[in-house]
């Protein structure tokens, strides 16, 4: 058991299910993400996980203890809002050591441990201030510091970076990272967008409509996706429809619209099965191979060291190839090419 | 604890305001335990209650409509021109509002009576040759001194109305080709509509109801007057109860028309940014806004200034100005029993109002905006509408609700003043900390909750500190309302110890000898209690004061 | 802040926890007056009975609506009413009263009453049958008038109450309401007695056109005529003497008509199911007493006299227009001659039915009888003059409709008829005189 555990957890508003029979188990001392589109039911999550909402059903244990029934205040969960939820009638330093004081912690207690957070979290300067009139990146330093002073068992951060630009979010991102190294905390990141989990996350779990699709650390869910949701959620992919014709050795052959392709296969895979064969753009290679297909480039986009052409397979479907600026000679939009995709790189999902 | 203060709110508000209510509706049509329309008949076949119910009428129709010819220009005005002193001058137009028109007839009475200063002034200046009788037989005066009183509110009304909406919607019209007649009609007007009529339904309301200014001018052949003089002799004339019926009747329709319109318009909410162009007013313009908006305050102000010279003179008879002036009304006020009980009695009272209020308000806004308790809908039409409903009413209703019960004003008026007071101004405090508690967010709380604190702790250090600005604003407000409110004081107290400030001014102003001198002077009191008020209301939340004195 | 609180509470619960203690009087009398005797009678009586009594005043507006308030009262709650006292507005209030039988008698000292005359020109001092009420004070009636205002528009001194009748005051002449103030009831029950049924009403209708307003109270009537807005009105000696003081004599005056006039004693009475019985008894005792007259009649200031008003009534004993301070300066209403032989049983009957003929024929419709009255004095058209003084009821019949007056319905229909009379009456009278 982890040191936080969710068990078959569900939550109805009305007649929407926003939760179905979710599991999840948190280990110690990892940033554990929960990642997935607006509507997935995260939030939901994260305030049953908080206690601001109780389940209709399942269990919420804090290491071994079941915490379903209790307050919010009794948790000791810690939480960095979305909107950061800073209280505007109190400094910096009030809204930090506001969670000391409430538990009664000695005077002295608080202010040697306010001042060491307000050091970690590099706030000190700013500690006469009030929140409105600090940046969004001092905003977000305070939520982080009010959370973890209270030393929560585990801290949730609901999309904290989300209401800052591009180049700041960056810089707290190792921010967080660096926070997370330094004070030994166990996190439970919200977020819908998928770069920081990757970037961030020791494991994600992937939510839609109320259930978890997949969980993981970031490589294997990125290169291993279970479904096609997960896959296309992480990132771009090709993905064709077809049958499996034959099954030997870990190697299943697909008979789709481009021709017969080889790919490992699991376990699950029969023969005669309908299946979908997916592949990411960056994995494929100018040669001819096992798996050899051909199209027809109808149009560049340039990213700067990569660049994506769109094309056109002879059977009219529309596809994705992502490759490095340097191999880009050979391809013009208008002209003909041939790729491959090694065994390994193509990924089969059994269901729809 | 929540539930039963839920339940409490409800308990108040139906015992104190729907049962009244109630009781006024069944002793109007319950004639010995049977439906009757007998107390309607003879009340409507009585001439002089004829007259009366076509005079409020007329009077609260003349007022609606001298309030819009001044309160809407003027509106105009301040909302698209720019010109120095602007600010300034938008602060003056909130004195009219701290003087109770009721005091103002008081001091008032010096200025137009046929030899009062005006008409001593128009003869000297060899302008009229005969005194004008400005005051006539009391309904001119009472026309001259609500619409003084009243306008800021209409001016206050359609200035938000105005800022409401962006100008780029008439440039719009007048860039398709629209005139500026059509662009009014089309566009300006029906936009300004909602706030035009909650402002013209408040006037109308209060123009209806007011008691003390008529009293001060004897006008008698109205509906308020005379339902105060059936009080005397309600167990044995109950022609008082159909009266009281006839302005339920009409104040509830208007408030159900208001509320109607001000819902149906979508475009007064939720709107991010309004482009507010003002035009600069230059040359003649210019001199000719300030010589309007000059002579307006000028007027406005009489009455302020009628009270203070007649507070400070030791004589003023046949004379323009008084011919000495004098501080002792002021010491007479804080030496004379029946003053200083007065003082004492509407400090009290208003205090305890006020403290009902903010803690019914706060439990009330806090119900609404936070939980999901079954029933909220009719609590917030409950606390709402005593807004509509004229204190008037409310204080009939008490009196003849009350009477031999431990309550009865007869013997002890405290308690149902208190009530009265802070059930009219229960409305203004549950709409400042609902709006309050909407703009904070709720993660607030949580985010006390997460860190480990309690229920009791949050509320303490978080929820409170941050809602109540709103509630004290509120709260002062409140507070400055009760102090001088009229018709209430005048019907529920009965015995002088009771006396609030109203009822004290009333009563000296009625004696013979220094009466209305020792009333102007407690009156301007009074006026200072409210207009710091106001200032300090004001202060505390950066919100306009203006909202306090719309519906809807 | 817990201090302020409990400071609030206190103050809202003080008048409950002391109720019921207080002698509470109904009384229309003005303030001074109020202010004047609960001072001197606490002294009083702490002196006499070592223990202070507090007096409470209620006023609903004036004495017929003090009545009105009583008898309402009562009707809820016959047993009493939780006030002990009806004070003021002559002594008609007092035959109705006991007629009700709400009044609780009490025989005073032989020493006072020996100082009490029976009667004053006629008409009784007190109740001398049952001692249910006594007159504490001597009022006479009379005209009010602004020298000022009479001396710009050059309108004479009026000398009696058929000079109010006068066009030349068109406008200028202060009237009240007697539904409201008993003072002026007196006034046109006298008028009505002087120049008896049909030239009363010639002179009441003929003084309403030239009304300008009729004020509820008797004071504001006393008021507006010292501001200018009126330069003569009906006004009890009382109200007059203080606006007089007040505006100076050089600015205002005060008639009593000769031979047209009456003195009519202020009466007191204790109220069935009074709670305060004996403290209601000692403040008649007090209000008899020499002391407690002399309180009415001695000018601010001096010994003996009132602190801060000077109250300007007449005491009802004879003993203290001996006082050296009077003996000159003071008019006696016991050696007035001329007054008027009135009738006092005539009076109190038809109190109810001469105010509610006032309100039908003159009050509630004078604006038309205004407009009428003023058509009469552009256009001498005397068919038009003679409809103007018709009227609905006969002398004849008063005493069929006094007899009846108790009963709502029959009082209803006559007031509405007699005001649709008046009104189609004045109607008229302005479309005659236009032709």
């Amino acid at each position: 058991m982890g040191i936080l555990t969710v068990k078959d957890v569900s939550k109805s508003f009305g007649q929407a299910k926003v939760l179905d029979n979710v599991s999840i188990t948190v280990e110690e001392d990892e940033i554990f993400f929960i990642l997935g589109p607006s509507g997935c039911g995260k939030t939901t999550l994260l305030r049953i996980i908080t206690g601001f909402l109780t389940p209709d059903s399942g269990q919420v244990y804090l290491g071994e203890r079941d915490i379903t029934g209790l307050a919010p205040a009794n948790r000791n969960i810690g939480m960095v809002f979305q909107n950061y939820a800073l209280w505007p009638h109190m400094t910096v330093w009030q809204n930090v050591a506001y969670g000391l004081e409430v538990k009664k912690v000695a005077e002295d207690m608080i202010k040697s441990k306010t001042d060491r957070v307000l050091e970690i979290t590099k706030l000190a300067p700013f500690r006469d201030k009030f929140p409105p009139h600090l940046s969004g990146g001092q905003q977000q330093r305070v939520a982080l510091a009010r959370a973890i002073i209270a030393e929560p068992g585990v801290l949730l951060l609901d999309e904290p970076l989300s209401n800052l630009d591009a180049k700041l979010r960056e810089e707290m991102r190792s921010e967080i990272k660096r926070i997370q190294k330094d004070t030994g905390i166990t996190m439970i990141y919200v977020t819908h967008d998928q770069k920081e989990a990757m970037s961030l996350g020791d494991r994600i779990t992937v939510m839609n409509e109320g259930r978890i699709m997949q969980t993981g650390a970031p490589v294997e869910l990125y290169s291993r996706p279970s479904n096609r949701f997960v896959a296309s959620f992480l990132g771009d992919v090709n993905i064709l429809p077809g049958k499996v014709a034959a099954l030997s050795g870990g190697l299943a052959e697909i008979e789709t619209s481009e021709g017969r392709l080889k790919a490992a296969a699991g376990g699950s895979i029969s023969c005669g099965q309908d299946v979908e064969v997916a592949f990411r753009p960056e994995n494929v290679l100018f040669r001819r191979g096992a798996n050899s297909m051909k199209c027809k480039i109808t149009g560049i986009e340039y990213y700067g060291e990569t660049f994506r052409a769109d094309c056109l397979t002879p059977s009219g479907k529309a596809i994705q190839l992502k490759v490095f600026a340097g191999e880009s000679r050979r391809l013009a939009a208008g002209s003909e090419v041939e790729f491959d995709v090694e065994p390994q790189h193509l990924i089969l999902f059994g269901e729809k | 604890m929540k539930k039963a203060l839920y339940l409490f709110c409800f308990a108040f508000l139906i015992y104190f305001f729907v049962y009244p209510l109630g009781h006024i509706l069944s002793q109007s049509f319950v004639v010995g335990g049977k439906f009757s329309l007998a107390i309607f008949k003879s009340a409507l076949g009585n001439y002089v209650v004829r007259r009366s119910i076509l005079n409020s009428f007329m009077l609260g129709i003349l007022v609606v409509i001298s309030t819009t010819v001044t309160g809407v220009p003027l509106a105009f005005l301040f909302a698209r021109y720019r010109f120095p002193g602007k600010n300034l001058l938008r602060a003056l137009f909130f004195l009219p509002l701290i003087a109770s028109p009721f005091v103002g007839a008081i001091g008032m009475m010096q200025l137009l009576s046929r030899f009062g200063s005006i008409n001593l002034f128009l003869m000297k200046a060899g302008i009229i040759h005969h005194p004008v009788s400005w005051i006539g037989s009391g309904f001119l005066g009472i026309f001259i001194l609500e619409t003084l009183h009243l306008y800021p509110i209409m001016f206050l009304n359609i200035s938000s109305s105005l800022n409401n909406f962006d100008i780029s919607a008439e440039e719009a019209s007048y860039n398709l080709g629209g005139s500026f007649a059509t662009t009014f009609r089309r566009i300006t007007f029906p936009l300004l509509m909602p706030g035009y009529f909650a402002a013209a339904s408040i006037i109308f309301i209060w123009a209806l109801t007011d008691l003390g200014t008529p009293l001060v001018f004897e006008f008698k052949d109205l509906v308020s007057v005379q339902i105060f003089n059936s009080i005397k002799d309600i167990n044995t004339n109950p022609q008082g109860y159909a009266l009281v019926f006839f302005v339920i009747l009409i104040t509830l329709m208007l408030f159900i028309l208001a509320k109607r319109l001000i819902e149906k318009r979508p475009y007064a909410s939720g709107r991010t940014s309004v482009n507010v162009v003002e035009k600069d007013l230059g040359g003649r313009k210019r001199l000719l806004a300030y010589a309007a908006v000059g002579l307006l305050l000028f007027l406005s102000l009489l009455p302020h200034m009628s009270i203070i010279l007649t507070s400070i003179s030791k004589r003023w008879f046949f004379t323009i100005f008084p011919a000495e002036y004098t501080g002792e009304f002021y010491r007479t006020v804080f030496n004379h029993r029946l003053t200083r009980t007065g003082i004492v009695n509407s400090l009290m009272l208003s205090s305890v109002s006020t403290l009902v209020d903010v803690v019914l308000g706060f439990a009330i806004g806090f119900f609404l905006a936070r939980t999901r308790l079954k029933g909220r809908q009719i609590l917030d039409l409950l606390v709402m509408l005593p807004l509509a409903i004229p204190g008037i009413v409310v204080s009939f209703g008490y009196f003849s609700l009350f009477s031999n019960t431990p309550l009865d004003p007869r013997n002890n008026p405290m308690v149902l003043l208190v009530i009265s007071y802070s059930i009219r101004r229960l409305p203004y405090l549950v709409r400042s900390t609902y709006s309050s508690f909407q703009q904070l967010s709720e993660s607030l709380e949580e985010a006390s909750y997460s860190v480990g604190a309690s229920v009791m702790t949050t509320f303490r250090r978080i929820t409170f500190p941050l809602v109540s600005p709103g509630l004290f604003a509120g709260g002062v407000l409140a507070f400055s309302f009760s102090v001088m409110e009229v018709s209430s004081s005048l019907i529920l107290a009965v015995r002088e110890r009771h006396y609030p400030i109203a009822k004290v001014i009333y009563t000296v102003a009625g004696r013979i000898t220094d009466g209305p001198y020792v009333a102007c002077a407690l009156g301007v009191l009074g006026m200072a209690l409210v207009g710091l008020s106001y200032y300090a209301s004001s202060r505390l939340v950066a919100r306009k004061i203006g909202e306090f004195f719309k519906i809807g | 802040m817990r201090n302020k609180l409990l400071w609030c509470v206190f103050f809202l619960l003080s008048p409950l926890l002391h109720s019921g203690q207080n002698l509470v009087i109904i009384s229309p009398h003005w303030e001074g007056v109020r202010i004047e005797l609960t001072e001197a009678f606490r002294k009083w009586h702490l002196e006499k009975y070592g223990e202070e009594a507090e007096i409470e005043w209620i006023d609903q507006g004036g004495a017929s609506d003090n009545l009105k308030y009583v008898e309402s009262l009562y009707k809820k709650n016959p047993g009493g009413i939780g006030i002990d006292m009806f004070f003021g507005g002559g002594i008609s209030p007092y035959l109705r009263l006991k007629e009700l039988d709400l009044l609780e008698p009490y025989k005073v000292s032989r020493e006072i009453l020996n100082a009490l005359p029976r009667a004053c020109a006629g008409v009784p001092n007190y109740d001398d049958r049952d001692f249910s009420w006594y007159g504490i004070v001597l009022s006479g009636f009379g005209i009010l008038y602004n020298k000022k205002v009479l001396d710009y528009l050059g309108l004479p001194v009026p000398s009696d109450w058929a000079s109010l009748a006068d066009p030349a005051y068109y406008t200028w002449v202060g009237n009240g309401d007697p539904r409201h103030s008993g003072s002026l009831h007196m006034m046109y029950e006298i008028i009505m007695q002087a120049y008896g049924w049909r030239k009363g009403w010639d002179i009441i209708l003929a003084m309403s056109g030239n009304t300008k307003n009729f004020s509820a109270s008797a004071s504001s009537v006393a008021r507006n005529t010292s501001s200018g807005e009126v330069a003569v009105s009906l006004c009890i000696d009382s109200y007059a003497l203080a606006q007089i003081e007040v505006s100076g004599a050089e600015n205002m005056g005060f008639v009593l008509p000769e031979n047209l006039t009456v003195i009519n004693p202020d009466a007191i009475g204790i109220l069935k199911g009074a709670e305060n019985l004996n403290v209601a008894r000692h403040f008649i005792d007090y209000l008899l007493s020499y002391e407690g007259q002399l309180l009415w009649m001695q000018k601010k200031g001096k010994k003996g006299g009132p602190k801060e008003y000077s109250l300007n009534r007449f005491s009802i004993r004879p003993d203290v227009y001996d006082h050296p301070d009077f003996k000159a300066t003071i008019f006696n209403p016991y050696t007035l001659k001329g007054a008027i032989d009135y009738n006092f049983d005539l009076a109190s009957k038809r109190w109810n039915l001469l105010n509610d003929m006032m309100g039908a024929m003159v009050i509630d419709c004078h604006r038309s009888l205004r407009r009428a009255w003023k058509s009469t004095l552009s256009n001498k058209s005397r068919a038009a003059v003679r409809r103007f003084f018709e009227l609905p009821v006969d002398s004849g019949l008063q005493k069929f409709f006094w007899e009846n007056w108790q009963d709502p319905v029959f009082r209803n229909h006559h007031i509405n008829q007699w005001l649709n009379f008046s009104i189609e009456k004045y109607g008229s009278v302005v479309r005659m005189s236009r032709i």
